[in-house]
């Protein structure tokens, strides 16, 4: 996981201290720290995708694509809601349903990393390992989200702030 | 003084702002929510913040940088000097619009000069102003934050509304101002005292500033109706000339329509006085057909009369919007003046032979003679009463949301006279001499010469949707997923679709039922009933609207699964632009303007639309729909099949015996669609506009299409299994197809359609063109999208005839194209 290059430290401090995520997560994030210094927006965002989503824009101001990407971090927000409380519940086919529902409106957007995990959350509610393949027991399922969605958490909060600067920048 | 000023100004602000303002902005934010980082309340000052306020304090730069009169603004008096000079200093750059960028983005804005029209500094200055940013206000200068672009909007009201109601208020609290400037010895920190005299003022400002609000938007919903009012009279002002132009062109058809009837009855006089011998016989005709041809000519001026009613009608209701039109009157003054002339003209000569024998619609046909055989403004009194037929000229909607066939071309009737002439004197008087004949034939240039203004004018009128649709497609959308919802209705928008929005499977099905639509995109993945099921359910009244899936499945086992339940098509998300286009372009290929018509030479379309009366094939279910208009239409067919011994074709066909050199040559590459009209009744939404190649087509597939449509309906069904009555959909070609559309015939969606396809060119085109409009559409237009696998599958109700009843929903709404052939 590549953080952002603007809020690295925010994004370490909110995984580790509010989703208590399991230590070789962390580690994890702080081995790709060291690795990645700068941001590969590249990564983290599909332009083609994006741009066309700007293009819909009449005007400089952003204001349709704006709107609409606020919309989607409503949707991702409460989409992370749900998913923890169906992840509470162990209910997996509820979350297979919303991480397909996620998965499209992030690809919708463009954003890619996001897409993939929710996919991949998907996949897991259906009992299908990550590339889709049958296999999983409910229990395996289970704790596999666990790990993820902390990970699908991070990955949207790198995305929420590059577009926010985004369009700070873009609209003044 | 001064001093009592400012502190007056941020007493009370103060309040608000640190009581209302912030809860606002903090409450307002919904985008923000999860990050309290950018706005915190916390901390130090930033430091653009600290290095402006020093920059003002530092009095050295006073003549072009300081605070402004009252310090609750600050001026950049000479924007030069600035960038060069004291930017550098403090910040990295000289650049001055960064600057006010940044000054924007912690939420500073200009002060616009004009309100109090005050210059003090010069036109070339700036002001700024941000609340929290006050000369002797430095506490609150923490408060300011880089603003989140989501609140901007709604903190600049806020602040808009706060500055107004400061503005407002502060001139009323100037008393009380000088009472709190006592106790404000130090003159920063807010005392207690000073809260609570505020308190009360408080409320007043909070009052205040909702009423400037409301002032604002009131304003602002002013002046939104004014640009809307304004732009419809700009509309009515188009609307009134289009119709003044309408009318001329009516006078002038009618002119020519009047000398084209003079130059026939003197060749008729002199045909008679030629042949004596055979004056016996055609007296014997002519005296019946001068009973028709009266009678004709009544219904002409009936027709007429109507005509100049409808105007005088339209006119009114126009000129009750805008009054300066004094033109319609005149039009019908000559209108008028022209029917008389008309009766008066020798009937009896009139070799209007198998035209007045559709008793049914005699007014339909004389205004389609009258009209120079254009149908373009010829009113057809059909049963629902007068219409306008117009191809597109006025609003689209006219046509679309009266269900009548906008496009509806009958034969231009002067061709067809013409091919009566051509025929009667043909069959009848054969042993005649050439020179009848040749007589004959000088009416029918002149009316492809009438035609030709015409069919360029109708070329050029086409256009009324953007992007090139005579009607804008009407597309359901149907998703969860509020993100693709707003995504894709912006696109569709774009391409200029109207557009409608249903959340899950149960609206969407509600939504169908109220509603016809060209198009649906329906999502699978849905709450309350999914895209399958949903699409199960509308299958079960309706075969015509074609379904897309949009969905991000699509193993194949998904793909059989979507295409048996009815779907038409799939759209991958997520989707590009380009294949949202292609889709609508396939499917909504009916509704685009045909741009073949701009083509001055080309048989105007009237020609091509007259089926061929032989309506052999009756296996045409296509009764119902078409009604009265294409009942008008296929009363014109009869006539003329009678006319026809050679053909099936009408005697439209004639017409291009004349010119089908020409027509056939451009006809040539386009094999499809009109090769279907002349053998089946159509389906009424079968596109009525045909492409003058359509019409050369018709003249030689004519007899092909009789076993054609059969052989074709056979395997049709075979093949396709497809909802439409395969049966009748032999002729009804969507003439309107554009000619890329029409190749793509020959490409058919996947392995399914290839044994279809797999017959001679010509008669390949034709079955597809037989195809009920939304199949044979879809098929034609079924460019192999790379990305969706399709799989024909039959419908199981395929075999039902009922609902579509030759009225092809699919295009119900937009400009029916309806096979003029469609006899039912």
């Amino acid at each position: 996981m590549s953080t952002n290059q603007v809020a690295p430290e925010f994004i370490k401090t909110d995984l580790k201290e509010k989703l208590e995520m399991p230590s070789d997560i962390t580690d994890q994030i702080d081995k790709n720290d060291k690795d990645k210094v700068s941001v590969n927006i590249e990564e983290l965002i599909d332009t083609n995708t994006f741009d066309q989503l700007l293009d819909m824009d009449d005007d400089e101001d952003h204001e349709f694509s704006y709107s609409l990407v606020v919309n989607y971090f409503d949707q991702a927000e409460e989409t992370f809601k749900d998913m923890d409380a169906a992840l509470d519940k162990k209910d997996l086919p509820e979350l297979s349903r919303l991480g397909h529902f996620l998965k499209g409106s992030s690809a919708a957007i463009g954003l890619k990393k996001v897409k993939e995990t929710c996919e991949k959350i998907q996949n897991i509610g259906n009992c299908q390992d990550e590339i889709g393949l049958k296999g999983l027991d409910e229990t395996e399922a289970i704790k596999k989200i666990t790990q993820i969605l902390p990970l699908v958490k991070a990955e949207y909060s790198e995305a929420e702030e590059y577009l926010k600067s985004f369009y700070e920048q873009e609209t003044r | 003084m001064d001093q009592a000023n400012v502190k007056v100004e941020y007493t009370i602000p103060t309040k608000r702002q640190a009581n209302g303002n912030n809860k606002k902005v903090i409450n307002n934010q919904k985008n923000s929510s999860g990050n309290t980082r950018i706005n915190d309340g916390t901390g130090s000052v930033p430091e653009f913040i600290q290095k402006l306020f020093r920059m003002l304090e530092n009095k050295a730069f006073k003549h072009t940088f300081c605070w402004g009169p009252d310090g609750t603004t600050f001026v950049v008096k000479d924007t030069n000097e600035f960038a060069k000079t004291i930017l550098p200093k403090h910040f990295k750059h000289c650049n001055f619009a960064s600057f006010v960028r940044q000054l924007n983005k912690y939420d500073f804005h200009k002060v616009r000069n004009a309100e109090d029209g005050q210059k003090p500094y010069g036109d070339q200055a700036w002001e700024f102003v941000h609340p929290k940013f006050r000369r002797d206000r430095k506490d609150l200068l923490e408060q300011i934050r880089r603003k989140t672009p989501g609140k901007h909007k709604k903190e600049e009201a806020a602040a808009a509304a706060a500055a107004a109601a400061a503005a407002a208020a502060s001139s009323s609290s100037s008393t009380i101002g000088k009472d709190n400037n006592n106790l404000r010895s130090d003159g920063i920190k807010a005392s207690q005292e000073d809260e609570l005299n505020a308190e009360s003022l408080n409320e007043i400002r909070q009052l205040t500033e909702k009423l400037q609000t409301q002032i604002t938007q009131l304003e602002l919903s002013q002046s939104n109706m004014e640009t809307t009012v304004q732009r419809l009279s700009n509309n009515d002002h188009l609307i009134l000339n289009e119709f003044m132009n309408l009318s001329k062109n009516m006078a002038a058809k009618d002119d020519l329509i009047r000398q084209f009837l003079q130059i026939a009855v003197n060749r008729d006089k002199e045909t008679h006085a030629q042949s004596p011998s055979s004056s016996l016989h055609n007296n014997a005709e002519s005296s019946t057909t001068s009973a028709e041809t009266q009678k004709l000519l009544d219904s002409y001026s009936k027709v007429s009369s109507a005509n100049a009613v409808q105007l005088d009608n339209i006119t009114k209701q126009l000129q009750q919007v805008s009054p300066n039109t004094p033109w319609p009157q005149q039009q019908q003054q000559q209108q008028m003046q022209q029917d008389p002339t008309v009766p008066s003209q020798p009937s009896d000569q009139h070799p209007f032979n198998n035209i007045p024998n559709q008793s049914n619609h005699p007014a339909v046909v004389a205004a389609a003679h009258m009209n120079a055989g254009s149908i373009i403004g010829s009113p057809l009194k059909t049963g629902e009463g007068l219409a306008f037929v117009r191809l597109g000229r006025l609003s689209p909607h006219m046509s679309v949301k009266d269900n009548k066939p906008s496009l509806e071309i009958r034969v231009t009737p002067e061709q067809a006279a013409a091919a009566n002439h051509q025929q009667q004197h043909q069959h009848q008087q054969q042993h005649h001499s050439q020179q009848q004949q040749q007589p004959m034939t000088t009416p029918v240039p002149s009316s492809s010469s009438l035609q030709e203004p015409l069919a360029s004018t109708l070329g050029m009128k086409r256009k009324l949707g953007g992007n090139g649709w005579t009607v804008p497609p009407r597309v359901l959308l149907v998703d969860d997923d509020s993100v693709y919802r707003d995504l894709s209705g912006k696109l569709l928008q774009v391409i200029g679709c109207t557009i409608d929005l249903a959340k899950d499977g149960m609206e969407a099905i509600r939504m169908m039922g109220a509603e016809k639509y060209d198009l649906i995109l329906m999502d699978i993945v849905m709450p309350n009933l999914d895209g399958i099921s949903a699409t199960r359910n509308i299958r079960q009244y309706d075969m015509l609207t074609p379904i897309i899936s949009m969905t991000s499945n699509f193993t194949d086992n998904d793909i059989v699964q979507y295409v048996g339940s009815g779907m038409n098509d799939i759209l991958p998300k997520p989707f590009s632009k380009r294949t949202l286009y292609g889709i609508l372009e396939k499917y909504c290929a009916h509704l685009k303007v045909m741009q073949r018509f701009q083509d001055p030479t080309s048989i105007p379309r009237g020609l091509g639309l007259l089926p061929p009366a032989t309506s052999t094939d009756t296996s045409s279910t296509s009764g119902n729909s078409s009604s009265s208009r294409s009942s008008a239409v296929s009363s014109v067919t009869p006539a003329s099949g009678n006319l026809n011994e050679n053909s099936t074709g009408s005697f439209i066909e004639e017409i291009p015996a004349v010119s089908v050199s020409t027509v056939t040559a451009t006809s040539a590459p386009q094999p499809q669609p009109i090769p279907q009209v002349p053998t089946h009744p159509i389906p009424s939404s079968h596109p009525v506009v045909n492409t003058p190649m359509s019409t050369a087509s018709m003249a030689y597939p004519v007899t092909m299409n009789p076993s054609m449509g059969i052989q074709h309906n056979n395997m049709n069904s075979q093949a396709y299994h497809q909802q439409q009555h395969s049966s009748t959909m032999g002729t009804a070609t969507i003439a309107t197809q554009p000619p890329p559309m029409v190749h793509n015939n020959n490409v058919p969606m996947n392995p399914v359609s290839t044994p279809v396809w797999s017959q001679p060119p010509p008669s390949t085109t034709t079955p597809t063109t037989t195809q009920q409009p939304p199949i044979s559409m879809q098929q034609q237009t079924m460019m192999p999208s790379g990305d969706a696998k399709l799989v024909w599958t039959p419908n199981s109700s395929s075999e039902t005839q009922a609902p579509q009843g030759g009225e092809f929903t699919i295009a119900s709404n937009g400009i029916k194209r309806r096979r003029v052939n469609e006899a039912q």
